[in-house]
Formats: structure tokens, C-alpha cells, sequence
């Protein structure tokens, strides 16, 4: 047994913050904790020390936010100090907006949506204009990405609405976290993506019926309509140990078959929220390297666990626009624990993940390197630095080992030196985005972690909250907050003339969508790519 | 309109596992809205009339010294945290802190 970090965690029990220790034990990392009151606790928190300690080289601190919302507050109680407060080390890279409480599934795991008879939170097109101008003020960088949420936000009437002004704040990146089933009307699809939604963002927990049982049958008609609308769509399955981890190489082949439209994969380990007895916790955890580890045997090897990287890898990428434009830019400044990611490509029938043609290490150390060497310079010695690394991208290619439809010298070079949304845009149109993102429940909290953190939400009382504090202590920050800006459901019918509970929810008929072309052409004669 | 108290107060010194266990208390009364103390014992409370008497016994026995005590319209509570007026008092606390890379900003 090895020590190797010592943090703050917070007892499961009683909340209280305690004292915490990261160690390595039969090749594995663990937390342990002990509670002066509740005693000892200790948890998974990833499988595999090697691939911990290699990506932990990458862990650095971000920019931070100067302008908290909450400069008053002293940050020493974190988690409990939230909101934002002055010592969280990353800016939001990605900012969660529940548009309503509201759900046109009643999903019997999920504690988010309103129960009939619960009070409904909507928050007004004023609130949610003076929140989204509220993120972009914030320095040095504003947040350019929002994701709306819910409860389902496709419920919301005026949602076309606020994506438009969304768009028109400034915000670039729109995504929509949603069940998709109302999104099987094509037209309303269209809808969206017009007003300036760039990406779905939709549940997908396995490619069979019996797991997937959330929305399985109406997958099919969502491509149909993202295709007709020409919107992307990121798959995000909840993975949970011996309930769906032998589906990760299933939902892989199943983005690839669709990487006409599915962008991405997004696989969330199960954060384990609420009390829940130590055997459960074992039998169901399972952290980024454990999942990384079954989609290598899944796929017969042909995703490994030396193609993934932790997120802050890519940390030089920041270092050298920031320096090259001599402008603040995005960091991503996550805790490496946190998430990790890959690319794929499809070289006609063959997976070739990014690393198998691109020596990814030292094309970040060239970066590195360059940054280091461009800090101080005049703007045009900057730029030739930077070009002269660009004409260098060459030589971390292995052009024979390449997917033969892509310029990837072309490609990359374009990234560094016009560092926009579109030349990065150009990079996903012909691969799938595999990403790793591991939320942390009581068990494994890890304040190290949550200080890193850079997806956010935030709340019509002028507070944004790191994700795994929102979530994880939705009685101090999500409940509260929502209910002081809550209609009781009597104000809600009042507001909403015909407006009832039952209308808003959603009823399958899977016979109908089993019979339809779109259904049988989705889920029949998937090529196998391993 | 909503009335909310704010109290800024000294308390006792406490061990962190202290002081965190009766903030994340307070803080599950929906009435009070920021406890924070840190372990200097500065804290600092902001909570409807209505949780006033709660909070005050909560914290009776670790008080030293209450250093501010007022009411303020929610309403402007909250406006400050949309108001560009933020940014240059934590400004001076981030460059303190030595947090932040502004200067290109």
C-alpha cells in the first residue's frame, strides 16, 4: 500500500469535510477517509495505477475565474462554499442550464425531474437571458458553451426561442441534453438546428433493448431526423458495472455505423448517488480505466488503453494559442482523473485510432516547446514560431499508417494557426470523438477534483456550481435554489391554461416502432467492425 | 420583495472537520442561503428573518463577536452577482492569490 496524494473528501454520512488519502494498492488507486463520527470509508477511484500516474504528469492549474459571483465567500469549506467562490482553478469550459424540471419520462433512478403535484421550475426568457450574459462576462474567459437540460428542455415551448438568443449572446457551442424522443419529428429537428443547436446530446446506454430501455426504440427515428437536419449527435451512455459494461463495444460499433451523424461517444461511469451499502458499491463501480480496459477486450483490441489521454494532455494546445494570439483561451484544466478521450477513424472498414498514425506525445511537446519558446516574443516572431511548428506537424505523421481520406498535415496545421470553431469542426467530420467522464458521488469525492472542475451549472440566482457539487449536494444548491424560483403547480395551470401533468408525458407504442423501415434499417445488419 | 439578513460574525476557532459539519447543517435549512466559515473563524451568513433564531442558536455557543448585522432586498444581493461591479474586487483578491493570468484580459 502506497500513499500517493494526500486531499479532502467529505463524510458520506454527515457531510462534514475530512481529511483523505489517494493510494495505490494491488494496481489499483483507492480513497480512504475516516469520520470521526461514521468511521472509516474506502472506495475505487481508478483501476489502474500505471495509467494514473502517467496521465497524472498532465494535471495542471487553470486561469481560474477572476470575477467570481461569489468573491465574498472564503472557499475554505469546499464544497460547501460554492457558487462560484475565489479559489476554483479552472474557468467553466462547458456550462449545464436546466431549462425546466419538467420530463416527458418518469425513469424510476432519476431524482430530477418534477413528480406530479411537485413544483414546476421554469426559469423565465428574462432569467435565462441575464444568466447567459452573466457567463460572458466572466474574465479571462467566458464560457463560449452551454448545454441546455432539464427535466426534458425539448418540453419548453419558446426553446427555438432561446437558442436564438443563445446564439446571438455569442455563445458558439450549443448542445441539447435530451431523451431525443421529441425530436423524431424532423421538421422541429430542423427547427433547432436552424436556431443554432450544434450537437445532441442524447442518452444511449446500449445498443440491446433490454438495457437500453430509456429510448431504444426511438433511436432509429432520431438519426432519421438529426440526418434530415443535418445535426450532429453525441451518444452518452451511463456505464454500470455488471449491468451494461459489456455493452461499450456494442455502442462503439453502433456510432460507427451512424458516423454519418454520431459525432461522439461520451461513456459516464456510474457516480453512485445516495447512501448505498458497500457490496452494492463494489458490485456496480466502475471507474475510466475499467471501462477503457472492457472496450479493449470488446473490440478485440482494436481500441486500447495507450490510445486514450486524460483531458488536460491537451493543455499545450491552450498554452500555445494563448501565447501565439497573446489572448486568454480556453484551458482545459480538468483534474486528469476526471476524464479521458481518443479519436477514431473509419479508413474504409478498419478502426485506426489517432494514435496509431499521430505520435500524439510529441506533437504536444512540440507545441509545448513552442509556446515556451514564442512567451515574450514580438507578435511577428510569435507567428513565425507558430508557423514554423506548423510546417513540423508533418513529421509526427505516419502518412502509411493514415486514414488515405484524410489531409491530416492540412488538417492540424489549419487548427493551430486559424484556432477556430470551424477548423476544429473539421476535424470531427470524419472521426468519432470516444470521451471518458467520470462524475464522483460521495464515496470517491475528491475536493482536488472538484476544484479542477469545468462543467458547470448555473442558476437564476446568479450562482454557477461545479458539477459534481451540484449533483452531489443537490440539498444545498440545486433544490434550494429551484425552489425559490418554483411555481406551485396551482400558479403553473393558472399561467399555462390546459396545461396537465399527464399531457406531458410521453406513451411508447413499441409495436408501431418495431415495424417501422427506419427501426429495422438501424438495429438490422450492423457491420461488425471487429 | 424578499427581505434577507446578512451576518458577518467572529466565531471560536475549529477544526475544519468542525466547522464544515455545522455549515453543511445550516445550509440544509432552505431559509439560509450562505453560511461560510473558514478556520480562522470569520463567517459570514446570509438567511431569511425566518431562520434567524435557528442559526443564532446554532452558532450561540462558538460566537466571539457578531461584527455586522443588516437587512438587504434579495433582489440586490443577487443583481450583484450579474453586475460587472464583482469583477474588480475579486480582481484584487485573484491577483493576491496569485490565480490569475489577466494580463491580457
Amino acid at each position: 500500500m502506497k500513499v500517493i496524494e494526500k486531499t479532502k473528501s467529505v463524510c458520506p454520512i454527515c457531510k462534514r469535510v475530512i481529511d483523505a488519502e489517494i493510494f495505490e494498492e494491488n494496481g489499483e488507486v483507492k480513497i480512504r477517509k475516516t469520520c470521526p463520527e461514521h468511521g472509516e470509508f474506502v472506495d475505487k477511484y481508478w483501476e489502474d495505477y500505471e495509467l494514473y500516474k502517467k496521465m497524472m504528469k498532465y494535471k495542471f492549474d487553470g486561469p481560474g475565474v477572476e470575477n467570481p459571483q461569489l468573491p465574498e465567500l472564503s472557499g475554505a469549506n469546499c464544497p460547501f462554499d460554492c457558487g462560484l467562490c475565489k479559489l476554483h482553478l479552472s474557468h467553466p469550459l462547458l456550462v449545464n442550464m436546466v431549462l425546466t424540471n419538467r420530463c416527458h419520462l418518469s425513469c424510476w433512478y432519476c431524482f430530477f425531474y418534477a413528480k406530479e403535484g411537485q413544483p414546476i421550475y421554469e426559469p423565465s426568457i428574462e432569467q435565462i437571458e441575464k444568466m447567459l450574459k452573466m457567463l460572458r462576462s466572466l474574465k479571462p474567459v467566458a464560457p463560449n458553451a452551454i448545454q441546455y437540460t432539464g427535466g426534458e428542455p425539448t418540453l419548453r415551448k419558446d426553446l427555438v426561442e432561446i437558442i436564438q438568443l443563445t446564439k446571438k449572446l455569442g455563445f458558439t457551442h450549443i448542445q441539447l441534453n435530451t431523451t431525443g424522443i421529441n425530436l423524431m419529428d424532423k421538421e422541429y429537428t430542423k427547427k433547432l438546428k436552424d436556431a443554432g443547436v450544434n450537437v445532441l446530446y442524447m442518452s444511449f446506454d446500449g445498443v440491446d433493448k433490454n438495457i437500453n430501455t430509456k429510448n431504444h426504440w426511438e433511436v432509429p427515428y432520431i438519426l432519421e431526423s438529426a440526418r434530415y437536419a443535418k445535426l450532429g449527435i453525441v451518444l452518452v451512455p451511463t456505464v454500470i458495472n455488471t449491468w451494461n459494461d459489456h455493452e461499450l463495444g456494442n455502442i462503439i460499433n453502433f456510432g460507427l455505423n451512424n458516423i454519418d451523424i454520431v459525432r461522439a461517444v461520451n461513456f459516464q461511469p456510474v457516480s453512485l448517488v445516495g447512501r448505498m451499502p458497500k457490496e452494492q458499491r463494489e458490485k456496480f463501480r466502475i471507474t475510466i480505466p475499467g471501462a477503457i480496459k472492457k472496450i479493449e477486450e470488446q473490440t478485440n483490441g482494436a481500441i486500447t488503453k495507450e490510445d486514450w489521454y486524460a483531458i488536460p494532455f491537451v493543455g499545450a494546445v491552450s498554452k500555445f494559442v494563448e501565447v501565439l494570439t497573446g489572448k486568454p483561451t480556453y484551458e482545459f484544466s480538468a483534474h486528469p482523473a476526471c476524464g479521458m478521450a481518443t479519436y477514431v477513424f473509419l479508413d474504409e472498414d478498419k478502426v485506426i485510432p489517432i494514435t496509431r498514425f499521430i505520435d500524439v506525445e510529441g506533437l504536444i511537446q512540440l507545441l509545448d516547446s513552442s509556446a515556451d519558446e514564442m512567451s515574450g516574443k514580438a507578435s511577428w516572431e510569435r507567428k513565425l514560431i507558430a508557423a514554423k511548428a506548423a510546417l513540423q506537424v508533418g513529421k509526427y505523421i505516419d502518412k502509411q499508417k493514415a486514414p488515405k481520406s484524410i489531409n491530416f498535415e492540412k488538417l492540424l496545421a489549419n487548427i493551430l494557426v486559424k484556432h477556430t470553431y470551424s477548423a476544429l469542426g473539421a476535424f470531427h467530420v470524419k472521426t468519432l470523438f470516444l470521451g471518458m467522464m467520470h462524475f464522483m458521488d460521495e464515496y470517491n469525492y475528491d475536493i482536488e477534483r472538484v476544484k479542477r472542475c469545468v462543467i458547470h451549472y448555473v442558476q437564476p440566482d446568479g450562482s454557477e456550481v461545479p458539477f459534481c457539487t451540484f449533483n452531489v449536494f443537490p440539498e444545498l444548491y440545486r433544490d434550494k435554489v429551484q425552489e425559490l424560483y418554483s411555481y406551485k403547480p396551482e400558479e403553473w395551470k393558472k399561467l399555462h391554461p390546459g396545461w396537465d401533468y399527464q399531457k406531458d408525458k410521453y406513451h411508447r407504442d413499441i409495436e408501431k416502432l418495431e415495424k417501422g423501415e427506419a427501426y429495422k434499417k438501424t438495429y438490422s445488419n450492423l457491420k461488425k467492425f471487429w | 420583495m424578499m427581505i434577507v439578513k446578512i451576518l458577518r460574525a467572529k466565531l471560536k476557532k475549529l477544526k475544519q472537520e468542525e466547522f464544515s459539519l455545522l455549515q453543511y447543517n445550516l445550509l440544509l435549512n432552505k431559509k439560509i442561503f450562505v453560511a461560510s466559515i473558514d478556520e480562522k473563524g470569520e463567517a459570514f451568513f446570509v438567511f431569511l428573518p425566518e431562520a434567524e433564531k435557528e442559526l443564532k442558536e446554532k452558532i450561540s455557543k462558538i460566537v466571539e463577536k457578531i461584527e455586522d448585522e443588516r437587512e438587504e432586498n434579495y433582489e440586490t444581493l443577487t443583481a450583484r452577482r450579474f453586475s460587472p461591479e464583482r469583477t474588480k474586487k475579486a480582481k484584487a483578491i485573484n491577483e493576491r492569490l496569485k490565480l490569475s493570468n489577466c494580463e491580457n484580459s
